[in-house]
């Protein structure tokens, strides 16, 4: 692999990507270096999931190129050996859906066996203490053997994030992973999410509306406006040097 | 009521004026029975006298030809007589009747009519005067053709399966080749009826064999019945099926499959692990339809020809009846009610499986809650006995029913 850990984990180029006529990111060009948190907000509709769904090739990129751990890969029609790549290239990415979607079929544990165990070929003896290791940590140590539908939406997530988690990834993806959530769950789910960044020191793309979590956890932080990156800064620069009149809207609807 | 009078009158020994009496008699017991749900008292005592005057009358005018009748007129009697007794208190108020039959479970209920049935059917059957001895002897061929039944039906379900599952995939696929095939497969088989495609597969075939031959190659296509039984069935119900297996797949949430790419996992794997076991939950009740529709439809295989010591239990029937014209009606019974017992078992077990594949998808406490209700009804024995698995949900019923035992009014 010609990655290395002086590289950005994450490259984004001249991204675009239509549905339809409608062009939801129009040329977006981002680096993210390892082990930073970036906080990518904005109004529904601006592009920034679509983002997040562009970097692990769940949406095609019409055009444009990104890279994940050394593994670059081009916008545009799927290949035969593209395909390859691009699940070469997910293995490399921890993805945490809104709506969990674990996989409601196996318990807690066995969701978080199934990456490992499936894609990379680990042996169930090796992948179950992982995984139990990691539902430590991540605080259901207890509920290794439940079905997720016996589990609160926060717990939930928080499966969720084990399972992405043991596949080992160099960046994890949140795509706004507590607004499916009830109020009093965000929180268990932010603390996981915050001892990920500051005990694990995870790569992280999160995206979120809780300016709370962006302020004492993110590097740095993206306003998307209409598919375009319209303000980038640190936290601090965000929220006290505001600078465009669109994000100073945008944060006042929000705090 | 008018069942065993209608069987009863096609009896040469019968005279037409007998037959009267005996319509009158029970034109009486229903007027009678009537008259109870009515706010008159005094409706008990006409019904009483009724169930007592009606046998007596029919032994008086010698209605009662034989001696099963005279049994069957007695245990008529003697029923009405007790459930009278029993609800002689209620008679004249029929609110008072309507709430103790609220208090009677509905499944309580539909089991008194399923045994009212069987004890209809088996008067019937007595009346026909059934050759009993015909079907000791015989019973035993008829009935080792479940074993024939069963496998055919089983060996085709599993053809069905596969078949159903790359039809499925086929159907959802983006390749126009799999699109395009499975698309044709459905539509054939779906398009045309099955005893078509028996004869096809069974006669037809072995003559595009032969081409083969000439050219020197393994004449195949020349299949035994239980070859060409299995193929055209599960040629059949796959096609069929393939549309249940396609409903299943989509009915598993997109955000499944983006969880299992999102992890790296290839398609096999994502249908694999992911989208197929959920599917399963989903395929499964259908699926055991049509594995019981599919036990009923081997009967069609017996057209062609099968050898006598494969025969099925369709088969077996014809053939055991054929070397006596006058016990078709036996046979055929026996047949029948062997099919019916075979689906009732495999129902059974259907909704017994259909229940172990929830698990992860109920919450502990709802689960049991939800739990369906069963009833077991158990049918009297003989050639039309068997056994039927009804479902049902527990609805308070406020329907009054004659004879029921009832609760004095307050």
């Amino acid at each position: 692999m010609s990655w290395s850990n002086g590289q950005p984990v994450v490259r984004v180029s001249n991204l675009h990507k239509y549905f339809g006529p409608l062009e939801v990111l129009r040329g977006i060009d981002m680096e993210v270096d390892k082990g930073e948190v970036v906080v990518i907000f904005g109004r529904s509709g601006s592009g920034k999931s679509t983002l997040l769904r562009c970097i692990n090739f769940l949406e095609d990129p019409t055009d444009g190129e990104v890279e994940v751990a050394g593994i670059r890969l081009e916008g545009g029609h799927r290949t035969r050996a593209k395909r390859e790549q691009i699940r070469l290239l997910r293995t490399h990415a921890g993805m945490v859906f809104q709506q969990f979607n674990l996989f409601p079929h196996m318990t807690a544990l066995q969701n978080v066996m199934e990456g490992p165990v499936t894609v990379k070929d680990v042996k169930p003896e090796t992948a179950k203490p992982m995984a139990r290791e990691l539902l430590r940590r991540v605080g259901l140590a207890d509920k290794a053997e439940e079905y997720p539908i016996r589990l609160s939406g926060g717990q939930q997530q928080r499966v969720a994030i084990a399972r992405a988690l043991a596949m080992e990834p160099d960046v994890m993806l949140f795509d706004e992973p507590t607004s499916a959530l009830d109020p009093e769950l965000i929180g268990e789910v932010l603390n996981v999410m915050k001892a990920l960044a500051t005990e694990l020191h995870m790569t992280m793309m999160v995206v979120t509306h809780e300016m709370g979590f962006a302020r004492e956890v993110a590097n740095r932080m993206c306003f998307f406006h209409d598919g375009v990156i319209l303000e980038e800064g640190t936290p601090d620069q965000i929220f006290n040097e505001t600078r465009f009149p669109e994000t100073k809207k945008f944060l006042d609807a929000v705090l | 009521m008018f069942l065993p009078i209608i069987v009863w009158s096609t009896k040469e020994n019968i005279a037409p004026g007998k037959i009267g009496v005996f319509g009158i008699g029970c034109l009486l017991c229903l007027g009678a029975g009537a008259l109870l749900y009515s706010r008159w008292a005094w409706s008990w005592w006409v019904a009483f006298v009724v169930a007592l005057a009606t046998p007596t009358w029919l032994l008086a005018t010698g209605g009662l030809t034989s001696k099963s009748e005279g049994y069957i007129a007695a245990v008529f009697g003697a029923a009405t007589v007790v459930m009278l007794l029993l609800g002689r208190r209620a008679a004249g108020h029929p609110d008072a009747m309507a709430l103790a039959s609220a208090n009677i479970p509905f499944r309580v209920k539909v089991g008194i009519v399923w045994l009212a049935i069987f004890f209809v059917i088996m008067v019937m059957l007595a009346l026909f005067e059934l050759d009993t001895q015909w079907i000791r002897e015989n019973f035993r061929y008829i009935a080792t053709g479940v074993i024939w039944t069963v496998l055919l039906a089983v060996c085709a379900i599993i053809l069905a399966v596969v078949l159903a599952l790359f039809g499925a995939l086929g159907r959802l696929s983006k390749n126009p080749v799999a699109y395009g095939i499975t698309g044709f497969y459905t539509s054939f088989f779906r398009g045309t009826p099955l005893i078509v495609q028996l004869f096809l597969i069974y006669l037809a075939l072995p003559q595009i064999g032969a081409s083969f031959e000439r050219l020197s190659v393994v004449n195949i296509l020349t299949l035994t019945t239980f070859q060409a039984g299995v193929l055209g069935l599960g040629l059949n119900y796959g096609a069929y099926m393939t549309e249940i297996f396609r409903a299943g797949i989509q009915s598993v949430g997109h955000g499944q499959a983006e969880a299992a790419d999102a992890l790296g996992m290839s398609y096999a794997q994502r249908m694999r692990r992911v989208v197929l076991p959920q599917a399963t939950r989903v395929i499964i009740p259908p699926t055991g339809n049509e594995f019981i529709a599919m036990m009923k439809d081997t009967a069609l295989v017996s057209f062609l020809g099968v050898e006598l010591s494969r025969a099925e239990l369709f088969r077996r029937a014809q053939l055991a009846a054929s070397e006596n014209v006058t016990e078709r009606l036996e046979a055929l019974l026996v047949a029948a009610g062997m099919y019916w017992l075979l689906t009732a078992i495999f129902t059974f077990f259907q909704r017994r499986l259909e229940r172990r594949m929830g698990k992860g998808y109920e919450r502990g406490t709802q689960a049991a809650q939800r739990k369906p209700h069963f009833v077991q009804v158990g049918g009297a024995g003989g050639p039309g006995g068997g056994a039927a698995v009804i479902e049902m949900p527990e609805i308070p019923e406020v329907e009054a029913q004659p004879g029921m035992p009832v609760e004095p009014p307050p």
